[in-house]
């Protein structure tokens, strides 16, 4: 008799999404180091180009610079990111570039999958870069259902955030690197105003607190149990493609 | 005179149900007076109606909703507040409404004192509420650098702040809270543009950026460590005056 086993894993797709929490008024000269040196070097090295560059100045990690990068293999990223700081170039142009003062007070180094809800959400009829204002929220789950939480934002909160003109760019879960489980949603807004109104009439609307209610008194508690929201800004020549790219 | 912070993590999905429970014990007039007497609830307990009221559109924990209570005396408080928590009528109101389920995960309760600098950030005192978004910036900085943090923040940056659109609604310094010490500012901008592009720029305001490199050029580092910041949705039934109704 042979033991029944758990069927074979394959994970394709990695996102990176590096959260560099800068000091106060050391972001602006933060940039010619990135574009001019780090952003040249990691096609040297083979670290794929960025999907997208933020700036952002409303959240809580203000300021903040970050961007996201797709890897097929975490081995290669090791790799390729290692190779990259060994490279006497990044120490002399960051040491040049740091020798008024720091610049980064903490980083944030997360390694997220694509949730299983993100398929139901592209947009297909949405195509080319997304500008304007991004809100990327990260979601804390009740730790024993989170496939549940990820659906309750993948099928409450974000159609009533698209059909108030947000775009859905991908929905995540933390795999390496944050808390577990959150579910992470990057949504693109035309400009401030839209998402302002669409998010204070999310928190208000009768009909999601119906649908959120409905769950809750059935299961006792909250499906997600608070968010973590910034709002950011795609960095120029940066902003991401729709739906991150996947179609 | 100090401000109460209270900074409730509600529920997700339970923001209409906490915004009706305070407004309606803080601000409406109670269920049980005869027609035609005003006061709430609150007012029963000479608890004072609070400054402000807000919900949280950035920042950690959302959805947040922050009020604002005024103190002369925290003995005035504790002979208030607590009282109001066994009011028979808010216990009710609160079972109806909670279900028997969390309403709020957690409440942050904390102790601001107006700093001295804030008289010379003043705006024009006006009995008009302020819309558009607030903004609630709270610095931390290392023990023994409070003095210098506050000539800093109202001589450099709540100007150039000012500057670029803001109204200082307030300006604190920690009393009762972990990780002091702590600065707090409560900014008001007309719109949520003006804020996202006066807070670029701000970080590369030549007042601010000169201020940081003076600073590492004298201490080796900067004043402030991390800043923690909040976006808010002033609630239209109690949207905070200028100065927060502080007298002149």
């Amino acid at each position: 008799m042979t033991a029944t086993l758990a069927p074979r894993v394959t994970i394709e797709e990695y996102y990176e999404l590096r959260l560099y929490e800068m000091l106060p008024g050391r972001l602006p000269g933060f940039l010619p180091l990135m574009e001019e040196t780090a952003i040249p070097q990691f096609a040297v090295h083979g670290i794929p180009r960025p999907l997208a560059i933020w700036e952002g100045h409303a959240g809580p990690m203000a300021p903040l610079y970050a961007y996201l990068i797709r890897w097929r293999s975490l081995d290669e990223r090791m790799a390729r990111w290692n190779a990259f700081y060994a490279d006497p170039l990044w120490s002399e142009r960051m040491g040049a570039n740091f020798a008024s003062g720091p610049r980064l007070r903490r980083t944030h180094v997360l390694i997220l999958r694509p949730s299983h809800t993100w398929a139901s959400l592209v947009d297909p009829a949405v195509t080319g870069p997304q500008s304007g204002i991004h809100e990327l929220a990260f979601h804390n789950l009740d730790n024993d259902n989170p496939a549940r939480g990820h659906d309750a934002i993948a099928q409450t909160d974000l159609p009533f955030l698209q059909a108030r003109g947000g775009h859905v760019l991908g929905t995540f879960m933390t795999w390496y690197g944050g808390g577990m489980n959150q579910a992470i949603t990057v949504t693109s807004w035309k400009d401030a105003e839209s998402w302002r109104a669409a998010s204070v009439a999310l928190k208000s609307d009768p009909g999601i607190t119906r649908l959120h209610d409905a769950s809750r008194t059935r299961r006792g508690t909250t499906l997600v149990q608070g968010s973590d929201v910034h709002l950011l800004r795609p960095l120029p020549g940066w902003e991401p493609a729709a739906n991150f790219g996947r179609v | 005179m100090y401000y109460e912070f209270r900074f409730y993590a509600v529920a997700p999905g339970r923001l209409s149900d906490e915004m009706a429970l305070v407004r309606n014990v803080a601000v409406d007039p109670a269920p049980d007076l005869p027609a035609g007497e005003e006061g709430s609830l609150w007012d029963r307990y000479e608890v004072p109606r609070p400054v402000g009221s807000w919900i949280t559109l950035t920042g950690r924990d959302c959805p947040g909703f922050l009020y604002i209570v005024p103190w002369e005396s925290l003995d005035q408080r504790d002979a208030s507040l607590p009282r109001f928590w066994t009011d028979p009528l808010w216990a009710k109101r609160r079972a109806e409404l909670t279900g028997g389920h969390t309403l709020v995960n957690s409440i942050q309760t904390l102790i601001f004192s107006p700093l001295p600098q804030a008289l010379a950030l003043r705006d024009k005192p006006s009995p008009l509420p302020f819309g558009g978004v607030h903004e609630l910036r709270i610095y931390d900085l290392l023990t023994g650098d409070q003095p210098e943090a506050q000539r800093v923040l109202a001589e450099v940056d709540l100007p150039a702040a000012q500057s670029l659109g803001a109204q200082i609604l307030g300006f604190f310094g920690m009393v009762l809270g972990s990780d002091r010490p702590r600065l707090a500012a409560l900014l008001a901008w007309p719109d949520l543009d003006t804020q996202l592009r006066a807070a670029e720029a701000l970080d590369s305001h030549p007042a601010v950026t000169a201020q940081r490199e003076d600073e590492y050029a004298r201490a080796g580092r900067f004043i402030f460590d991390r800043l923690d910041q909040y976006l808010l949705e002033p609630m239209e039934w109690n949207s905070p005056r200028p100065n927060l109704g502080a007298r002149a």
